[in-house]
């Protein structure tokens, strides 16, 4: 990170809404570096911060504890886990026990796999015929496609959508949009192009001048397992 | 579809596509002010001169 001027700082502690507030201190400091683990006396340090700069206390909240009298992270710290289970809700209390040192936050350590996948562009020229429009959607669909066939997984419906420029002095606004599902998910190209195409015939209206077109794949499910009854040899062949 | 992705990966992108697709693609978004690709591609790669 050196060389890029982005400024980067480091919290370490035993939680992650203390190591929000180790982060929260180190951006202030010189090194950039605050470790939380093993200092004796937080209560000093939780003092200073104030209750709004707490990882999971908002605006609504914030004013929540000032009209109970909480202003720092120290005195949420030491309240009753009942009164703000009793008051709030669990969330909150969680945030409190987490600045007692007790992790109620698990670490993600997986990324959690995408649910859809958007192609979309605006054209460089208004394009009005219709060919074109297909290409265009047609290009959008192998990238989307392949983009899922990356990641291995399947699509269970597409959606189309064109629209004019909402910006156009002649002419009238018009976007419309439409929703296939596939009999089987799918990451085929060829199928999610000819699906596509279907799709666009349906909302394609002649003598606008479009602007922009897009497709969105949804329902992305893991391609692995995908065991179908109706998966003929065809299909098993063009996955090859 | 596996041999396309390998081959389009290999080759660069766009060797194996549709017709469907177009080939003069005039509608294709206009890039006129793009930075420069600086490092996957030699026509941009930045010039040292040596005085």
């Amino acid at each position: 990170m050196q060389w890029t001027g982005i400024p980067t700082s480091i919290g370490i502690a035993k939680t992650k809404t203390l190591s929000k507030i180790a982060n929260h201190i180190a951006k202030k400091k010189q090194s950039g570096v605050t470790n939380l683990i093993g200092i004796e006396n937080i209560d000093l340090l939780l003092e200073k911060i104030d209750i709004n700069d707490v990882w999971g206390v908002g605006k609504q909240l914030t004013k929540f504890y000032y009209q109970n009298g909480i202003y720092n992270a120290k005195q949420l710290k030491n309240i009753s886990n009942t009164w703000i289970k009793k008051s709030s809700n669990v969330l909150s209390s969680r945030t409190a026990l987490e600045l007692r040192g007790i992790s109620c936050i698990p670490l993600e350590t997986k990324t959690s796999k995408r649910k859809s996948c958007v192609v979309s562009r605006s054209f460089g020229t208004r394009v009005e015929k219709f060919q074109e429009l297909q290409e265009a959607v047609a290009s959008y669909c192998l990238n989307a496609s392949e983009k899922i066939r990356s990641e291995s997984l399947v699509a269970k419906s597409i959606t189309v959508s064109v629209r004019t420029s909402p910006f156009q002095n002649r002419g009238v606004y018009y976007s419309n949009s439409k929703t296939i599902d596939f009999p089987i998910a799918t990451n085929n190209s060829i199928e999610i192009v000819k699906t596509a195409l279907v799709a666009l015939n349906e909302i394609f209206i002649n003598g606008y001048r479009y602007q922009k077109a897009g497709i969105t794949l949804t329902g992305l499910i893991s391609s692995d397992g995908n065991k179908n009854l109706f998966s003929s040899e065809k299909m098993r062949k063009l996955k090859a | 579809m596996r041999s396309i992705d390998s081959t389009n990966y290999k080759y660069g992108r766009s060797t194996l596509s549709l017709a469907s697709a177009g080939v003069n693609k005039k509608w294709n978004m206009k890039r006129d002010h793009s930075s420069k690709i600086d490092t996957a591609d030699f026509n941009s790669l930045p010039i040292i001169k040596v005085i």
